[in-house]
């Protein structure tokens, strides 16, 4: 098997050889042609200009969160989707000529795929810098369209930024008329409360201020007239209603009352409030009451009228004690009205912080875009690679030349070897003829170009002993 | 010269005509007007090389005709030289085989130039403007003592074209050139006739010459004839000359260089 196959290269090989001038003049042509265009290729001088997107800057720590223009300009992908699309380049090359013709559609579209071979982005997404790299045969050329790219990609992003931060400032505007409302409804409980019961508040107020932050729910309220619910602690349930309250309201400051966490918070914090109901109307009696009396009303008279009895249900409680639920409620008002206030004044902030973006984004100033190379025109052309064009060539041109005598000799169905005949006609090959002088006699065979069979010269065919 | 090669043993061939040479044969060796003949223009050969090549040849048709008549009865010294087109070198073939058969002892070869469209044998040795082998088919009062033409080299004669003729293919397919091979070949056994004939998809008469020759040498050029040419040949010498088969057929690959020779080693 082995032995055929050598036998077939061998003999297909040979062919190759008979037609080698064929080849060699095949191959000639082709890397003549082909050197030719190498040489035609025009030179190739490279501009590129260098920008630095900075991720966190001044503004971008105040913005926080608000910003939406973080990690944007950075992705690679997304700056060449952006920047080499057909608008973008279709702008350049009218940047470039002001007579660009785009009546025809086929050459805008040759134009732009043209144009797009030329250009290279190369964006490091973990520093920020985003080079600009383009190709032209003319080196102003080139440096001019890397300029227009930059500036473009400055722009376009500047305008977004403008975009962005005007929607995150209508978006803040309204957020804060929401708080405003909110706080002031939050003072107004307060004040009412305050006017309601104030000892209460001054207990609490003082109980805080004694105790150095201690729980409300440890301040007493003094009762010595009505018969008080054994206290029920509801601490945790109150602690958990707090947390949900504050989650809420931290997120009302980017969403609305629609958005799914806050609509799951809503319903946590009420079956909550149910769960604390329960437990305080399951708590048993200890004390008959007077008669029906509301809760503020119970607290005067406990203030007014202070008894023994309840002097010794709370025997170990301060001298001065106010009912649980009035203290409890006092607290939540306080810490409602707390939270309203500190989220209205963080909305106020990154107002004001959207407002220096704007200001920013809005005048001539790059923003966080700093050119930190401009595009230069280059001098030294770095292409075409001639070197391995010219290698190229020389390949190309001898399998060229390779081919085209192989498929001379296939056409052409020659023999070159003995075995061919053999193997084509089943017919015995008796006898070779070479007509390839020896080494050895090649001197002679240019001194005796004709070689006498007959007449006086004979000898030198048959033999000296003739 | 080299001396070891000067020392090798090489056939002697007699100067004159063998004793037993019949009539016409003796009679042209005889006459003392025998016709000099020029030398032939061939390629640069490595001499040595070449001879060995033309003994391989010249030993696969000495055992042919050892074998004898095959089936078809036709006489196998009779040997018929052709190709499927021109230019091939069936004449140097023809030449380098006489003079490998004249090595023989007591062999004697006659030399047909039966080309007539190309009588370069005829040419070589000087003969194109003497009677020839169309002249005597034609006429009946020539003998085959007047076309057969001794040359320098013992041993070996030669039978030119003669005078070119439209009528060249019916005169040679004619009996009367059956009975000129049965006179050359007369009653001498190591007489062989050697026919250099066209290419038999060039004249109509090489296949008239192949209906007697006992052996047909078929010589292919490397690197010149086309399969196609001597699928083609050998289909209509298959179909008029009688059953195409190895032991009456025999390819010769000529033009070819060293590497394809059986001779590994020569020198001259």
């Amino acid at each position: 098997m082995i032995r055929q196959l050598f036998d077939f290269a061998y003999i297909e090989a040979r062919k190759v050889w008979y037609f080698r001038w064929l080849a060699l003049a095949v191959a000639s042509a082709i890397f003549v042609a082909m050197s030719i265009m190498t040489f035609g290729i025009p030179n190739s001088y490279p501009s590129w200009g260098q920008v630095y997107v900075s991720r966190v800057s001044p503004l971008s720590v105040i913005t926080e969160d608000v910003s939406l223009s973080e990690d944007k300009y950075g992705n690679p992908m997304l700056i060449e989707k952006t920047v080499l699309n057909d608008q973008n380049l279709l702008r350049v090359l009218k940047s470039l000529n002001r007579n660009f013709n785009t009546d025809d559609p086929r050459k805008v579209e040759g134009a732009i795929g043209a144009l797009r071979g030329r250009i290279s982005i190369k964006a490091r997404d973990e520093d920020g810098f985003i080079e600009f790299h383009v190709k032209d045969g003319d080196p102003v050329r080139a440096q001019r369209t890397a300029k227009i790219l930059i500036d473009q990609y400055i722009s376009d992003n500047l305008k977004l930024s403008r975009s962005d931060l005007v929607q995150a400032g209508a978006f803040l505007d309204k957020q804060i008329v929401v708080y405003r409302q909110l706080m002031l409804d939050s003072q107004s409980k307060v004040a009412t409360f305050r006017r309601q019961y104030p000892r209460v508040v001054a207990i609490a107020t003082q109980s805080v201020g004694a105790g150095g932050g201690g729980s409300v729910s440890t301040v007493a309220v003094r009762s010595d007239t009505v018969a008080a619910p054994v206290p029920v602690d509801t601490s945790a349930i109150d602690g958990a209603i707090a947390d949900e309250e504050r989650r809420v309201a931290s997120l009302l400051t980017q969403y609305t009352e629609k958005y799914p966490d806050v609509v799951a918070a809503r319903s946590q914090i009420a079956a909550l409030k149910a769960q604390r109901a329960a437990l305080r109307s399951a708590a048993p009696v200890v004390a008959a009451s007077t008669g029906a009396a509301t809760g503020p009303q119970i607290v005067r008279r406990q203030v007014a009228r202070p008894t023994v009895r309840a002097r010794s249900v709370y025997a170990a409680a301060p001298a001065e004690v106010a009912a649980p639920d009035l203290t409890s409620q006092w607290a939540g008002l306080r810490r409602e009205s707390d939270l309203i206030a500190d989220n209205y004044q963080k909305l106020i902030q990154r107002r004001e912080a959207t407002k220096m973006s704007l200001a920013v984004y809005g005048s001539d100033a790059p923003g966080k875009f700093q050119i930190t190379r401009a595009p230069t025109v280059p001098l030294v052309p770095t292409g075409p690679n001639r070197g391995l064009f010219l290698a190229a060539s020389m390949v190309a041109a001898i399998g060229g030349g390779l081919a085209a005598a192989y498929l001379r000799a296939a056409i052409s169905g020659i023999f070159v070897a003995p075995r061919e005949l053999e193997v084509a006609f089943h017919l015995p090959v008796v006898g070779t003829v070479s007509w390839e002088p020896a080494w050895h006699t090649g001197g002679a065979s240019k001194q005796q170009p004709a070689l006498p069979f007959f007449g006086k010269d004979v000898t030198r065919l048959a033999g000296p002993n003739r | 010269m080299n001396q070891s090669i000067r020392a090798t043993a090489v056939p002697v061939v007699k100067l004159q005509a063998s004793a037993e040479d019949s009539t016409p044969i003796r009679k042209a060796a005889g006459n003392d007007d025998a016709r000099r003949v020029g030398a032939v223009t061939t390629p640069h050969f490595d001499e040595s090389r070449t001879r060995e090549e033309f003994r391989a040849i010249k030993r696969h048709m000495m055992s042919r005709i050892a074998a004898g008549p095959g089936a078809n009865n036709l006489d196998p010294r009779t040997i018929l030289i052709t190709s499927a087109g021109r230019r091939e070198g069936k004449t140097t073939v023809t030449l380098g085989l006489a003079m490998s058969f004249m090595f023989e002892r007591d062999a004697s070869v006659v030399l047909i130039d039966a080309d007539m469209r190309s009588p370069e044998l005829s040419r070589c040795m000087k003969l194109a403007d003497e009677l020839g082998l169309l002249d005597y088919l034609e006429n009946d009062a020539l003998e085959v003592a007047d076309i057969v033409y001794p040359t320098s080299v013992p041993g070996v004669f030669a039978v030119p074209a003669g005078r070119p003729r439209i009528t060249a293919s019916e005169l040679i397919a004619g009996e009367r050139m059956a009975t000129l091979l049965n006179t050359l070949q007369g009653e001498v056994e190591q007489r062989i006739v050697i026919m250099d004939s066209g290419s038999v998809l060039a004249s109509s008469e090489t296949v008239s010459l192949a209906t007697h020759a006992g052996q047909i040498l078929f010589v292919a050029s490397k690197g010149e004839t086309k399969r196609a040419d001597v699928d083609d040949c050998l289909e209509i010498l298959n179909r008029q000359a009688g059953p195409i088969d190895e032991s009456r057929v025999a390819l010769v690959f000529n033009k070819t260089d060293t590497t394809h020779s059986p001779v590994r080693y020569s020198k001259t």
